[in-house]
């Protein structure tokens, strides 16, 4: 991050900036730019989303899309000031800024300007803390400093193409002897640049090494002009240089690092090409500043000529379109949305109307599945690696599993209940990827360690579908515990859902044993050694031995089919712990932070799962007792 | 049923007819698994707090271990060593050798082979590490927590040495350390396990780097895992022609200290154990590519060459990729670059002849739980029959 110290400077150049409001103007090629960003090349529309969502904690600004927002803040950003797009969540935070708490805690630029000398103040004392050992209001003043720090990138990313108070000239003859435009308002560092080698040769006979120039005292209006543009100009090349947004691949084949608009208006050595790309970025940024659709539209195109013909082999045209549709589909927030249906519609089909109600849900969970099929095949295309290689996209895979899982179920029993518990599963699981997809990107790159499509296919794959099996067996096992309390004499409905259980665990069982051993075999591969009591290896561990006890204590006649379902129940929260609840502990037993939701939540489930599990135990317990005795 | 043994109740061959069918039950079966479970639960939250040695040395490896200072817990070693037998029990008098078994006993067959092969990996394996610098070559590796003694004669500059390793032994002060093939006699006047140089030297100083000839050492408590832990010792030396010396050795220093003999100057240091390797290494060149605009590796990768006995050749270590030769297998650990510039890459090294076990047993374990499954499709499983709960 940078110190927002050297930004404060960027705001107050901001103040000179006076332009045309935009009309709407039509951003379908702006949407397609391919952007380097977070290691891979991905088209601007993601960024857009992937920004506001960091800023603002939404995707969508005011019902408008994201790249809506994002074209405003870049070429028009005194436009975006009174957008209510940045998000403080801890009120402590804003009282220490100076502001007052606004609805829905989201601040404009606007407000938030006045307090970044607070901000920065804060933000570098908090910094100095341990990580674990922050309070969630400098976590939260950290983060703030950071998405601010951000958003002045984005506002200034294309400062060079608009008129600046910085750039004026006093005298109008120094403005002809230098062929600059002759005009009252001030110039653009674009058009200073034009002209810098006529500056450069005034000024380099006034300043010279071992101070041989004229006495500033002597210096023409001319010489004055032209040295303090000079100055200027060289403040602002050493300042921007490396600003945001890497629209432009590598000029050289040398490198892999892109350029950004200030990048290529900073180039040492610019050739007519580079030129040529200076100038319709220019003209993207008056044409849509000036609200002219058609200019902006050709500009844009004129620009996207420049990187297709720079980017041959660095990105594919392909795998921005799939991105592009794949945002516009969002088929996993869709799919969740079947699977709620299809909960909705199984559950009435199995109380009232069964006959049009049941095949309606399995309509709705196949729907849900094959968006979530498309989904992740849009995923893989995009990305060209292995479908699950984060968080995030275990979770959209596990839930794809239990669908198709219950869908595979009700085709063999018939009975509704596949269906129910696959789309419940599934439904639950998505409800859970949602909290971790406000990292961003969730299309990311691999670290060195991961970098192996093999493994991850393989092991990773696996495990999920051993979660899966374990997830949904826990489904049916409270089915099978409500079923019991509610009537234990029941025997072929208990049965089934014995039987299912039993299956179902047992997929999960053989495919989490599989996986961990694969993790195993890759760990040896990777690392020298098979096993190492590492937590996430001692989760897999867990999972897999708790399934076994429950399939070694049922023989043993330890257990029956309510100790199976309790068992299976449980089953789940051994899962939870596996999945998430590890990757808490490095964090959760030390600090307190914002990340502690998880860990609230989680610690929410378990004890609502204590109290079913006792409630229906005691029912069905207390039925037994009361049998007995009759 | 077990029936009491009314003629002689010491006869063992009775007495194990009677007693050994009970190892074999599912129940110590269930009762081993659940501590195992617990053990990993308990061990996991443990290591948040004080590293993985730790957790492992209490929980994982150990017997036993005793929690509040006095009430015992059987360690993971204990609990698999019991179901290992109870397993090997199972399958002598309870198992029943059927078609419909078949898969079961291979799977357990497999696990079986899987606890034995964990036994003889924990025994008998390996691990080191081994830093080069580029250009730089070894033929020993490092262990991550022992250190030794290390003594040889100034052979000159750029001569190859001839180094003997002494173990530290005991640590106990006034204990005699055999140096004579040097001409010397060494007193261990102190060793700690964990300490740093002291304030006559500080970091930086004139006299920092003469640690080891005038410094003082000062005492850390040890960390929780020993491969934090730098060691220290003071000795005496005494020269044949009596010359005695006090040297301070830091082992986190690579310059050795010296005293002069009859013989010529002798070094002395104390240093990571050094292991044999069955060959030379040689780190050509070493490469860390990232993601452009992030610091996020994308791949480590280390070009090698592979030196000894009139056998030379060249090979590429990366992530995933290891260096399978003569019994050893080099992993590409990690990577630093040093103020100066110079890159150096780390290797894992590890020797374990028992590393392919896990993978027989995968198999069986897998090819077993297949036939049980495929079985069972077939209709041969039995049914479990559900009574009320």
């Amino acid at each position: 991050m940078k110190t927002l110290k050297t930004l404060i400077a960027a705001i107050s150049l901001n103040l000179g900036l006076g332009l045309a409001s935009a009309k709407d103007v039509p951003l379908e090629g702006l949407k397609s730019l391919p952007v380097l960003e977070g290691g891979r090349v991905k088209p601007l529309d993601t960024y857009a989303r992937v920004t506001l969502l960091q800023l603002s904690s939404k995707s969508t600004f005011k019902g408008r899309p994201a790249i809506d927002w994002l074209a405003r803040v870049m070429f028009t950003p005194t436009q975006a000031v009174d957008d209510a797009i940045f998000r403080i969540n801890n009120t402590d935070v804003i009282y220490a800024l100076g502001l007052e708490p606004q609805e829905g805690s989201r601040y404009t630029f606007a407000l938030l300007g006045p307090a970044i000398g607070k901000l920065s103040q804060l933000a570098d004392k908090a910094m100095k803390v341990d990580e674990k050992k922050r309070t969630p209001v400098e976590s939260e003043i950290i983060r703030v400093a950071n998405n601010l720090s951000l958003y002045l990138g984005i506002m200034n990313s294309f400062l060079f193409a608009v008129p600046h108070s910085d750039f004026r000239l006093e005298d109008p003859a120094t403005a002809k002897a230098l062929g600059l435009p002759e005009r009252e308002g001030p110039y653009s560092y674009l058009e200073v640049r034009s002209r810098i080698k006529v500056i450069t040769a005034l000024t380099s006979t006034l300043m010279t090494e071992g101070g041989h120039g004229k006495s500033p005292t002597a210096w023409s209006p001319e010489e004055m002009g032209a040295f303090q543009l000079a100055q200027r100009y060289d403040n602002w090349s050493e300042h921007y240089r490396s600003f945001p947004i890497h629209l432009v691949p590598p000029l050289d084949k040398g490198t892999e690092m892109w350029l950004s608009p200030w990048g290529m208006a900073t180039l040492a050595n610019p050739d007519a090409r580079a030129e040529a790309a200076l100038a319709s970025i220019k003209n993207m940024v008056d044409a849509y500043a000036a609200g002219k659709s058609d200019e902006f539209a050709a500009a844009v195109v004129g620009f996207r000529g420049f990187v297709n013909e720079g980017g041959t082999g660095v990105f594919k045209e392909r795998s921005i379109g799939m991105e592009i549709l794949y945002n516009a589909l969002d088929p996993f927030y869709r799919a969740k949305i079947l699977y709620g249906f299809a909960i909705l519609a199984s559950l009435l089909s199995m109380l009232f109307f069964r006959k049009w109600l049941h095949p309606v849900g399995m309509a709705l969970l196949g729907a849900g599945a094959l968006l979530q099929f498309v989904g992740i095949g849009l995923r893989i295309g995009i990305s060209g690696q292995a479908p699950v290689t984060n968080l995030f996209e275990t979770f959209v895979f596990v839930a794809w599993t239990t669908a198709l899982l219950g869908l595979v179920l009700e085709f063999y029993q018939r009975k509704g209940y596949g269906l129910f518990v696959g789309a419940v599963a599934a439904f639950c699981i998505m409800l859970l990827s949602g909290k971790y997809d406000n990292d961003g990107d969730t299309i990311g790159v691999l670290v060195a360690v991961l970098n192996s499509n093999f493994w991850l296919t393989t092991h990773v794959i696996t495990i999920s579908l051993g979660y899966a099996g374990f997830c949904l067996a826990g489904v049916v096992g409270h089915i099978w515990l409500i079923q019991a309390a509610i009537n234990r004499h029941d025997a072929e409905k208990l049965e089934t859902l014995d039987r299912m259980t039993y299956a179902v665990m047992a997929f999960g069982l053989v495919f989490a044993f599989i996986g961990t051993v694969l993790g195993g075999i890759w760990a040896d591969q990777s690392w020298g050694r098979f096993w190492g009591w590492d937590p996430k290896e001692n989760g897999a561990l867990m999972i897999v031995l708790w399934g076994i006890l429950i399939f070694h204590a049922r023989p043993a006649k330890l257990i029956g089919p309510m100790g199976m379902a309790a068992g299976s129940v449980i089953g789940i929260i051994v899962v939870m712990m596996a999945w998430f609840g590890i990757n808490l502990l490095g964090v959760g037993l030390h600090s307190y932070g914002f990340t502690s939701g998880v860990a609230n939540a989680l610690a929410s489930y378990v004890g609502a799962e204590a109290v079913f599990l006792a409630v229906t135990l005691f029912v069905i317990k207390r039925s037994m007792w009361m049998g007995a005795r009759a | 049923m077990i029936r009491r043994m009314t003629a002689s109740p010491k006869n063992p061959i009775a007495v194990a007819r009677a007693w050994l069918p009970r190892l074999a039950s599912l129940k110590i079966a269930v009762i081993c698994i659940f501590l195992l479970l617990v053990l990993t639960g308990w061990g996991t939250i443990y290591q948040a707090e004080h590293g993985l040695y730790a957790a492992q040395v209490r929980f994982f490896n150990s017997w036993y271990f005793l929690v509040g200072g006095f009430f015992p817990v059987p360690g993971a070693q204990a609990v698999m060593w019991v179901l290992f037998v109870n397993m090997v029990a199972s399958m002598l008098f309870r198992v029943k050798y059927t078609l419909a078994n078949s898969g079961n006993i291979i799977t357990h067959t497999g696990l079986l082979v899987l606890l034995a092969g964990s036994f003889v990996t924990f025994q008998y394996a390996q691990e080191s590490y081994l830093p080069l610098k580029e250009r730089e070559m070894s033929n020993v590796s490092l262990d991550r927590r022992n250190w030794e003694l290390a003594v040889w004669a100034d052979p000159g500059e750029g001569r190859q040495k001839k180094i003997s390793a002494f173990a530290v032994g005991s640590g106990q002060a006034g204990q005699e350390i055999d140096f004579s093939e040097f001409g010397l006699k060494a007193v261990l006047r102190a060793y700690y396990r964990n300490c740093e140089p002291g304030q006559e030297a500080a970091p930086g100083a004139p006299g920092h780097g003469e640690a080891q000839s005038g410094g003082k050492l000062v005492p850390r408590r040890p960390s929780s895992d020993p491969e934090d832990n730098v060691a220290g010792a003071v000795l005496n030396l005494v020269s044949a022609g009596g010359v005695a010396k006090e040297v301070f050795l830091f082992g986190g220093l690579e310059e050795p200290a010296s005293i002069e003999t009859a013989g010529g100057k002798v070094m002395v240091a104390l240093r990571k154990k050094r292991h044999p390797l069955p060959f030379t290494l040689k780190l050509l060149d070493v490469k860390k590519e990232e993601y452009p605009g992030t610091g996020i590796a994308r791949t480590y990768q280390s070009d090698v060459e592979i030196l000894g006995e009139g056998m030379e050749r060249k090979t590429r270590i990366f992530m995933n990729n290891p260096l399978r030769d003569k019994g050893y297998t080099f992993f590409q650990s990690s990577y630093f670059v040093d103020q100066r510039g110079k890159e150096t890459s780390v290797f894992a090294v590890v020797e374990n002849k028992g590393r392919l076990i896990p993978y027989i047993a995968s198999a069986m374990i897998f090819g077993g739980m297949v036939i049980h499954f495929v079985l069972m499709l077939f209709g041969f499983g039995k049914r479990r029959g559900n009574h009320t709960p």
